[in-house]
């Protein structure tokens, strides 16, 4: 399994090396990028990176469980699962950010900064 | 309808029969006796325990043909000696303890004394005056019931909205009170909370942490009852299923509200995979659907910092003015802090501009 690259070089920018892509479905790893780190997902549609701060307090973010979640609807009472191992809950106040977008679900002012992680001969590079 | 200008609406006035008799002489004949005497456990009227020791109660409350100050007894007084004097061109008004009945442990009594009151209001208050508009009271022990009193005395325009006891066996987003929402909702009415009851007949202990020794002490932590229930409204979607009913606190103070959205903001974003069907903020759902009276808005020293703390959280847009008159309690327009330290801006919508946006059929 592999993200698309773009086949344009002029997109791509800094990669970080972030390991073997031998990663198992919901299996991670966090990759020191300087004063930060990453945290890179593998769930069923891919790689995924996402910045390992919550934008909220600072905790690790990409320490936290990732699960699913009750979808967003407009019926009361109506609890629906969904998006399984894509909703990443961070350690401290449990908020729950989509993996792939970094979209906080409760409050759209906050957001994690994730990253494209593309696999190349067996190996991960988040680009920066 | 009233063809009078209306700018000056006050939001909570309270009236009263003068002679118990005036209601049993309309209730059907198995209760009157039950609303004049009461035996045993079975209590009279709209009496309720256990009930506070209250030294500002008059002397002889709650016996029949008496009334103290728990509200205006005839339609030409309220007009004559409140509304005129104070240029005050309508108001809202409620039996002051007839919300008791909700926490009665019976239905079919509560239910005759509901629909009693509400015909009572309509003939000898709305049918006397054009000034006034008025509240349905109900059962809430049977909510089906409830809802088909409410759409029979909503067939009066003046009435405006459903009052409920803050005192209440389930907090109020509990589905089992969907029928009621459901008729105001269909029926142009706001819901009102109007603190009272709390520890009252069915209804729990009067704080969160058990029972006060103190009317002092229930009275302070009366808006920790209110406050159990916009939590319940909000969160367990009231306002996602009803999207066009308001719920107006009266007699529950405000300033407190403006700290404790900040706490429930911080609280939702962490669980809000619970209720999945909230769409924004509670303090945006609050701010939206909830109106609050002016007479139990906290006085603060100096006043603009009552005023700082309502804008910090948009909460001032949802203050509408209430006397609470006649209780002991109440505000003249001229004693109100609110209406003294309110920014010439802000004086249109205390007066009449939030009411409009409360009771659909003020519009």
């Amino acid at each position: 399994m592999s993200n698309p690259v773009s086949s344009s070089p002029i997109k791509v920018r800094k990669l970080v090396p972030a390991g073997p892509a031998d990663l198992s479905v919901g299996e991670r790893r966090i990759v020191p990028v300087g004063s930060y780190s990453i945290g890179v997902f593998r769930i069923e549609s891919g790689y995924y990176g996402i910045v390992n701060y919550c934008p909220h307090e600072g905790a690790d973010l990409c320490k936290g469980r990732l699960t699913g979640t009750t979808m967003p609807t407009d019926k009361v009472s109506n609890y629906e699962w969904g998006c399984e191992g894509q909703i990443l809950r961070c350690p401290w106040h449990k908020w729950e950010f989509d993996l792939i977008t970094g979209q906080h679900l409760a409050d759209p002012s906050f957001r994690a900064r994730t990253y494209r992680v593309i696999e190349n001969e067996g190996q991960l590079n988040i680009e920066l | 309808m009233n063809s009078a200008p209306l700018n000056f609406f006050d939001a909570d006035v309270h009236v009263r029969w003068d002679d118990d008799q005036t209601i049993a002489n309309r209730l059907p004949q198995s209760w009157k006796e039950r609303w004049l005497v009461g035996a045993g456990h079975t209590q009279a009227g709209l009496r309720i325990n256990p009930k506070f020791y209250n030294p500002r109660e008059p002397l002889g409350t709650g016996l029949p043909k008496t009334v103290g100050l728990q509200g205006v007894t005839s339609a030409d007084a309220l007009v004559h000696e409140w509304l005129q004097p104070h240029g005050i061109d309508a108001a809202l008004v409620s039996v002051y303890d007839a919300p008791n009945i909700a926490t009665f442990g019976d239905i079919d009594y509560p239910l005759d004394v509901a629909r009693t009151v509400n015909g009572w209001i309509e003939e000898e208050w709305l049918e006397k005056s054009p000034a006034l508009y008025g509240s349905i009271v109900v059962a809430t022990q049977s909510p089906e019931d409830a809802a088909k009193e409410v759409r029979r005395a909503a067939r009066h325009a003046r009435m405006l909205q459903v009052v409920l006891p803050t005192g209440s066996i389930f907090p109020y987003g509990n589905r089992r009170f969907y029928p009621i929402y459901e008729a105001a909702q269909e029926c142009g009415l706001a819901i009102a909370i109007h603190s009272g009851t709390e520890g009252m007949g069915t209804s729990p202990a009067p704080t969160p942490c058990g029972w006060p020794g103190t009317l002092s002490e229930m009275r302070v932590t009366r808006s920790t009852t209110f406050l159990g229930h916009l939590t319940s409204m909000i969160t367990e979607g009231v306002f996602v299923r009803f999207p066009d009913l308001r719920v107006v606190g009266l007699e529950v103070g405000v300033a407190w509200l403006a700290t404790y959205l900040w706490r429930f903001d911080k609280n939702y974003k962490g669980l809000r995979s619970e209720c999945p069907w909230l769409k924004e903020l509670p303090s945006e759902y609050t701010r939206r659907f909830f109106r609050f009276g002016t007479q139990s808005a906290e006085p603060a020293e100096p006043a603009s910092e009552f005023w700082r703390l309502m804008a910090s959280n948009g909460l001032d847009a949802t203050l509408m003015f209430s006397s609470n008159y006649p209780r002991w309690d109440h505000d003249t327009p001229a004693a109100s802090h609110v209406m003294a330290s309110a920014a010439p801006g802000k004086i249109e919508a205390l007066k009449i501009g939030t009411a409009r946006s409360t009771y659909p059929r003020l519009r």
